[in-house]
């Protein structure tokens, strides 16, 4: 995986560069970003099971996927959306530590679209329920951190669609 | 790597959050982040300078490489001298901003001794340049940075040895 540092060197390197002004400046904002996200990643661990918890709330929960015949019927199947969930807040709140979208690609994204259709699992009610984390998560870290999760939620579902 | 995809790396492996140590040490590296950028700048600034000067210094020493049957004689094999110092330079701005060896250790240092080795290159005289580049360096840089910018100068000269 890749950080938003490793990310800029990796590139300068392949060209046998110096960090150049916008390299610099890319350096620059994730510095000063820094401590919000590492305030932000330290609220979202405080609360990882009640955020998933409520957005399953706002989004599955009363829908037909939890009722006999849909994909969250019986608690196994239950059991593991929650699970699935809380490995994508917690994913994405690595990407946003690391300012850079890798790690999604390298350890969550990989086959996993394969792997839900093979399971029949529908995609629509998993970025639903994406989405909802989302929500939940930035009115726990404010505006501006949520935004930045926001990023990392977003490329969960769009790799997933 | 850098500290923070280290800490994300030994996270992941534990399926967990980062720690609140882990979290203040990335907190502590994005909050020093802006001092590393000014010695990667003022390093990159003054690099032909930087090199120009080390390579006058490390010939007036080792006057044998320059000489006939050194490895640095002939106009070519001397640019070639100054083109790997200049590479080591480099590698050392990468190593100030991330804040870690690894890209230095990655790109320039594993296998060094077997390449100079081949090339018929006493890895003495090349860690001498290195020795030199810091000395010229240290001139540069605000008394507060020194002590952060001659660590990754000595790692380097320290894995020639």
């Amino acid at each position: 995986m890749q950080d938003a540092i490793t990310s800029v060197i990796n590139s300068a390197d392949v060209q046998g560069k110096y960090l150049d002004g916008s390299a610099i400046d890319k350096l620059k904002n994730y510095f000063s970003s820094g401590a919000l996200r590492v305030r932000a990643a330290s609220v979202i661990s405080a609360n990882a099971a009640g955020i998933v918890k409520e957005a399953v709330a706002k989004s599955l929960l009363y829908s037909d996927v939890t009722r006999p015949g849909g994909n969250m019927y019986t608690t196994r199947r239950y059991a593991a959306c929650i699970r699935d969930l809380d490995y994508y807040l917690r994913y994405a709140t690595y990407a946003m530590l690391a300012g850079d979208p890798s790690i999604l690609d390298e350890r969550v994204l990989n086959g996993l679209k394969e792997t839900y259709n093979s399971l029949g699992v529908p995609v629509s009610s998993t970025v639903q329920a994406i989405q909802a984390m989302k929500e939940v998560t930035a009115s726990l870290t404010g505006a501006d951190a949520g935004k930045e999760m926001g990023v990392y939620f977003d490329y969960i579902c769009s790799g997933l669609s | 790597m850098s500290i923070v995809t280290k800490s994300i790396v030994n996270a992941d492996a534990e399926a967990r959050y980062l720690s609140p140590g882990e979290l203040d040490r990335i907190k502590a590296f994005v909050t020093g982040g802006q001092a590393r950028l000014r010695i990667a700048e003022t390093l990159t600034g003054a690099r032909e300078t930087i090199v120009k000067q080390a390579g006058d210094r490390l010939f007036q020493k080792r006057p044998d490489v320059v000489s006939p049957g050194g490895n640095a004689y002939g106009e070519e094999m001397t640019a070639t001298c100054l083109r790997d110092m200049d590479y080591y330079l480099r590698l050392i701005t990468y190593g100030v901003v991330s804040g870690d060896v690894t890209p230095i250790e990655e790109i320039g240092l594993v296998g060094v001794r077997e390449m100079y080795k081949s090339l018929g290159t006493d890895i003495g005289a090349v860690a001498q340049s290195v020795r030199e580049m810091k000395d010229v360096a240290l001139g540069l840089i605000a008394a507060d940075d020194a002590s952060e910018a001659s660590s990754y100068f000595d790692y380097v000269i320290g894995a020639m040895q």
